[in-house]
């Protein structure tokens, strides 16, 4: 018991207020997204309130659970996180033209969700393994090479936004660890550099690429619309549209014409942010944002207050995750970014996503709780 | 294990501090410049994404005659419409739908399915059609009340009507002219729908109601337009004249009573007529006007004082102004004259002598005064104005020219408004169709208002009245004349000018009138453009003339009296009157126009009275029925045959002399390379050998010339 107060006192509160805050709004938005006051279907909302339950139990539960532990049981982290994803490629469950759902009794996961967290956990422990940071290209791309069969196999379900997520975590992680900072950016530019080429010479000169026309047109589109007006064009088309038009404060919850009408696709999920804009208005984007800036300053608040190398490593993976996924799936409602498919965390319905980023919330908790006592 | 040293950490915590708040920052920037800077535009399009507009036509007002008589009218039809994303089986559709409306399945199946909200299936279907495919219920396909023009009278003052599309927009004519006030407002079904385009359940739904167009009462009269119209085109069918017009005014307030034009075409299937035959060639063309303009001159003169109706004026056939000598349209001259024969006898000599008299200065200010220096103001579109001369480069000898209605242009339009003014006492009134608009309650919403000046005393004016009068009496108009009332007007004959230059051989033959001339009621002006065979206005227009008023006349119920009768004409000398003491009439003797050329043959007829009616080709007459010596009535033709006699090699044909002058005689037989024995001076009386005799080329032939006795 003496422990246990111990440990609530240097319990980070911040944390768990954004994480209450972005459900609330996350209940509120889903529940306007699904129509549920008109159909009287509140399923979605309903099972969206369970993730939101099972979340805080798993943030809490996991903040008193030495984080420590996970370093041990790198290379089974690593095994259970293959294994999972083998397993969707071989018995997963399709839908939407791709294959990412595993049933697994009565609940359906979706393993890149959580290959996402097992990824930061195991890559954090194989870097801190390490005797001095890697400093050469060779090096760099070495480490790289930890997580090319995760990413490969998220890749191929086809979800191109998750895997895209596994190399951006590295390089963040690859940052926090000491890597030569100017290379890190060199390899950011240059692979940004070579998929615009690629999918500019795709479409201009037909070079093949093993991507399907589809996810290419979603990055094309944001530099001409007019490629694909009823596809992916329609998307950001409608998404711009519906924000826009919340202006200041909004249309009001349940009151949004664009996410009422279905004009908008996937309006509880990836474009749960174009819903809070024509709602809610900039007073709600605005203040989704701040609560997402809140948490990811107070995550390396926490970084730079680990007691140990991993700590940090994991807390800089769990921040890169959380904040890519803001700036991906807030940007492409606002047509700034590719629509590759990346939740809001927290936001968007959906359970495994929910849970994957509490389990991530968790482990940082986990990271403040047992972090560097300072000597009086 | 891997050790980062502390500072290091702390630098690359800040640094991904920094760049958090930086990339947030951006995203705020962004959603900003969407709600705030881009809000209203792209609110605007959430709405307009979302509502399906269903147009509902207005019906088009009605175009009425004076009396109320529909002239165009609005037909209930109904129009089928799709909206394709509510269209749920389109090959079943398509099937059905295309047996009923007549149209091919791929268009049907083309037209549903297309990525489009709103789509027309088939337009202004009939009533069966319609309820066939409303008695289908097809999910997705639709009927909106669309009404449709009918012009129940075809082709009857088609050029005043104008025409109108299929989209209740009035193109050309009235119909354009007051577009605005007969097209209404239209209603609309505004359905709020979801993206896959279902209705959305208790939504914004409104029904806009259409409102019906105003009603516009024409000043045209349905009978005198058929009058107009008829006789019109029994005058073109007779002079084989290539257009004509035929305008009526009711001079005392500018009301048009008729405007017929030829060719014409049928609104209700305007396309299968050519585009010229719509140009309101009245209001739009302009043309010489010849001797009709000649009473603006007189009036011009009288009202200056230059002139004054006790003036006399001599014609020689001839007059020399500073640069040019003009002739007369007599060669031998009109002698001398009153200026009430001056106008009888339509004398360009003594025009020019009146036009001279005024001056350049003062005959521009009557130009205008009478309009001719602006459009009329017709409630018309396309109107044009007449071509002048720059008045500050107008000589003499352009005044003079001006004076009989040459080298100036005038459209019917204006002339006949100049003439009004004549006939009402001085005023220029504004020619207009409207006379009133009504809305749907029948209440009167607008009258027509012109505007209307003084351009001459009423004092000249009468005495222009009385003059013109004289023309059907007596003088070139005789052919106007109507049984029992006194008509007044001016003949008018002018070489079309085609492309800056006179077109031989293209006349205009026109009357400008009104009746009856001591208190005018209808002022007309009739127009055959490019007759065939006889082109003089005296010949062609003046009958056309008579004939429309004869039945206006009647139409419009002013008394005739019984004691104006046709007048005796100079050379009509009364024989004897007969036992119910009517005077009978001398009759004419033809004149021999036996191998004259046609000018010549055309000249001695028309100058007793006859007309002359050409027949084959050839360069001499070589027949004439009646017969030279014949006595026939006044006005009856002389057919005359063209040919070229036999002739061998080497010899020519003499020509018909008699009646030349000696510079005539020597031109004439110049060209046919003959040389001339002169006999005393004057005209010629006899020649030898006789004409039509064959000689050899250079033959020499004897002509007597005498002075004709007083």
């Amino acid at each position: 018991m003496q422990r246990r107060r111990r440990d609530w006192k240097n319990f980070d509160i911040t944390l768990v207020v954004c994480f209450l805050l972005l459900s609330v709004v996350s209940l509120l938005m889903v529940a306007s997204a699904t129509r549920a006051r008109s159909t009287h279907d509140y399923s979605v909302v309903k099972k969206q309130a369970t993730w939101v339950a099972t979340g805080l139990v798993l943030i809490i539960g996991l903040a008193f659970t030495p984080y420590e532990q996970w370093l041990s049981h790198e290379r089974w982290l690593y095994v259970v996180n293959l294994g999972l994803l083998l397993a969707v490629l071989i018995f997963g469950r399709s839908a939407l033209g791709a294959q990412r759902w595993l049933k697994v009794g009565p609940v359906v996961i979706q393993p890149s969700e959580l290959a996402k967290v097992i990824t930061v956990l195991s890559f954090g422990a194989y870097l801190s393994k390490s005797d001095a940071p890697p400093r050469s290209w060779k090096e760099i791309f070495g480490t790289l090479l930890y997580i090319l069969p995760s990413a490969l196999l998220i890749f191929k379900q086809p979800d191109l936004g998750t895997s895209l997520v596994l190399p951006v975590v590295a390089v963040g992680m690859l940052y926090m660890a000491g890597a030569p900072g100017t290379k890190l950016a060199t390899m950011i530019c240059g692979a940004l550099a070579l998929v615009g080429g690629l999918i500019w010479g795709h479409f201009r000169y037909g070079i093949p690429l093993p991507f399907h026309d589809y996810q290419l047109k979603r990055v094309a589109v944001l530099f001409d619309p007019s490629l694909d007006p009823l596809g992916a064009g329609y998307h950001i088309r409608q998404s711009i549209i519906a924000l826009g038009s919340g202006k200041l404060v909004g249309k009001g919850i349940f009151m949004g014409d664009q996410s009422q009408l279905k004009f908008l696709p996937e309006a509880s999920t990836d474009f749960i942010y174009a819903v809070i804009g024509e709602e809610l208005g900039f007073l709600g984007t605005m203040g989704i944002l701040l609560v997402y800036l809140v948490l990811l300053l107070r995550m390396l608040k926490i970084a730079s207050q680990a007691k140990d190398t991993y700590g940090r490593l994991i807390t800089a993976g769990m921040m890169s995750m959380l904040a890519f996924h803001v700036l991906v799936n807030a940007g492409m409602t606002m047509g700034i970014m590719p629509v590759v498919g990346i939740p809001l965390p927290f936001v968007s319905a959906g359970g495994s996503s929910f849970l994957a980023n509490s389990i991530a919330l968790g482990i940082v908790e986990s990271v403040y709780v047992h972090r560097q006592k300072i000597p009086f | 294990m891997l050790a980062v040293t502390g500072v290091k950490t702390k630098k690359r915590i800040l640094a991904l501090f920094i760049g958090s708040t930086a990339f947030l920052f951006a995203l705020v920037v962004r959603v900003g410049y969407l709600q705030f800077i881009r809000g209203p535009e792209l609110s605007a399009q959430a709405l307009e994404i979302r509502t399906l507009d269903v147009p509902v036509l207005p019906q088009r007002g009605m175009i009425c005659d004076r009396n109320g008589k529909e002239l165009a009218v609005s037909i209930d039809t109904e129009s089928v419409y799709a909206f394709p994303s509510q269209v749920k089986q389109p090959e079943e559709t398509a099937r059905t739908l295309s047996a009923i409306l007549g149209m091919s399945y791929e268009e049907v199946y083309e037209r549903i399915t297309r990525n489009t909200y709103f789509v027309w299936l088939k337009r202004q279907v009939d009533a069966e059609t319609a309820s066939k495919v409303r008695s289908l219920k097809l999910s997705g396909i639709n009927l909106t009340p669309e009404p449709k023009r009918f012009y129940p009278n075809g082709t009857l003052a088609a050029h005043v009507l104008g025409i109108s599309g299929i989209d209740n927009q009035g193109l050309e004519g009235i119909e354009a002219e007051y577009d605005a006030d007969l097209r209404g407002t239209p209603g609309r079904i505004v359905v709020e729908t979801d993206a896959i385009g279902r209705e959305v359940p208790d939504a914004l739904h409104a029904y806009e109601q259409p409102k019906p167009g105003k009603t516009l009462f024409l000043t045209i009269d349905e009978i005198l337009q058929h009058v107009a119209e008829r006789e019109l085109d029994r005058a073109m069918l007779e002079t084989k004249a290539k257009g004509g017009t035929v305008i009526l005014m009711d001079p005392r307030n500018g009301e048009i009573l008729a405007l017929a034009i030829k060719p014409d075409f049928d609104p209700n299937h305007y396309d299968k007529y050519p585009n010229e035959n719509r140009r309101i060639s009245a209001i739009s063309d302009t043309y010489p006007p010849g001797s009709t303009f000649k009473p603006v001159t007189a009036a011009a003169a009288l009202e200056e004082g230059v002139t004054s109706t006790k003036d006399r004026f001599f014609c020689g056939g001839s007059i020399n102004v500073p640069g040019a000598t003009l002739h007369c349209w007599v060669p031998e001259g009109h002698g001398s004259q009153s200026f009430d024969e001056v106008i009888m006898n339509s004398c360009n000599v003594g025009f020019i002598t009146m036009g001279l008299r005024l001056g350049a200065e003062k005959f521009y200010k009557y130009l205008e005064a009478f309009g001719f220096t602006e459009p009329t103001g017709i409630d018309l579109p396309g109107e044009g104005i007449g071509i002048l001369p720059d008045k500050s480069d107008v000589k003499p000898v352009d005044v003079a020219v001006m004076s009989f209605g040459q080298t100036l242009t005038v459209t019917p339009m204006q002339l006949i408004r100049a003439i009004g003014a004549i006939a009402n006492g001085g005023i220029l009134v504004q020619p207009h169709l409207l006379k009133e608009m009504r809305d749907q309650d029948g209440t009167v919403v607008r009258r027509w208002q012109g505007s209307e000046r003084r351009a001459i005393s009423a004092g000249t004016a009468a005495e222009l009245r009385r003059s013109m009068e004289l023309v059907v009496q007596k003088g070139t108009g005789r052919q106007a004349f109507v049984e029992g009332y006194k008509l007044a007007g001016k003949t008018g004959t002018s070489n079309k000018v085609i492309g800056g230059t006179i077109a031989t051989g293209k006349y205009v033959a026109s009357f400008v009138g009104f009746a009856p001339s001591d208190d005018p009621r209808i002022v007309g002006l009739v127009i055959l453009d490019e007759p065939q065979g006889a082109y003089y206005g005296g010949q062609i227009a003046a009958p056309l003339f008579s004939r429309v008023m004869a039945d206006v006349l009647r139409y419009l119920e002013v008394p005739a009296r019984p004691d104006i009768r046709k007048p005796v004409q100079p050379w009509e000398t009364p024989v004897k009157p007969d036992a119910n003491g009517v005077e009978r009439l001398m009759e004419i003797e033809v004149p021999s126009i036996l191998f004259d050329d046609v000018e010549t043959a055309r000249r001695k007829v028309v100058s007793l009275g006859l007309t002359l009616t050409i027949e084959g080709s050839g360069s001499y007459i070589v027949s004439q029925v009646p017969a030279a010596g014949a006595l026939v009535a006044s006005g009856t033709t002389v057919i005359a045959k063209l040919g070229e006699p036999p002739v061998s090699p080497g010899k020519v044909i003499v020509p018909n002399l008699k009646g030349r002058t000696m510079k005539e005689a020597m031109q004439l037989l110049g060209e046919r390379k003959l040389t001339m024995e002169a006999e005393g001076s004057g005209i010629a009386v006899r020649q030898e050998p006789e004409p039509g005799t064959a000689v050899p080329a250079g033959s020499s032939i004897r002509v007597w010339f005498e002075y004709p006795k007083e």
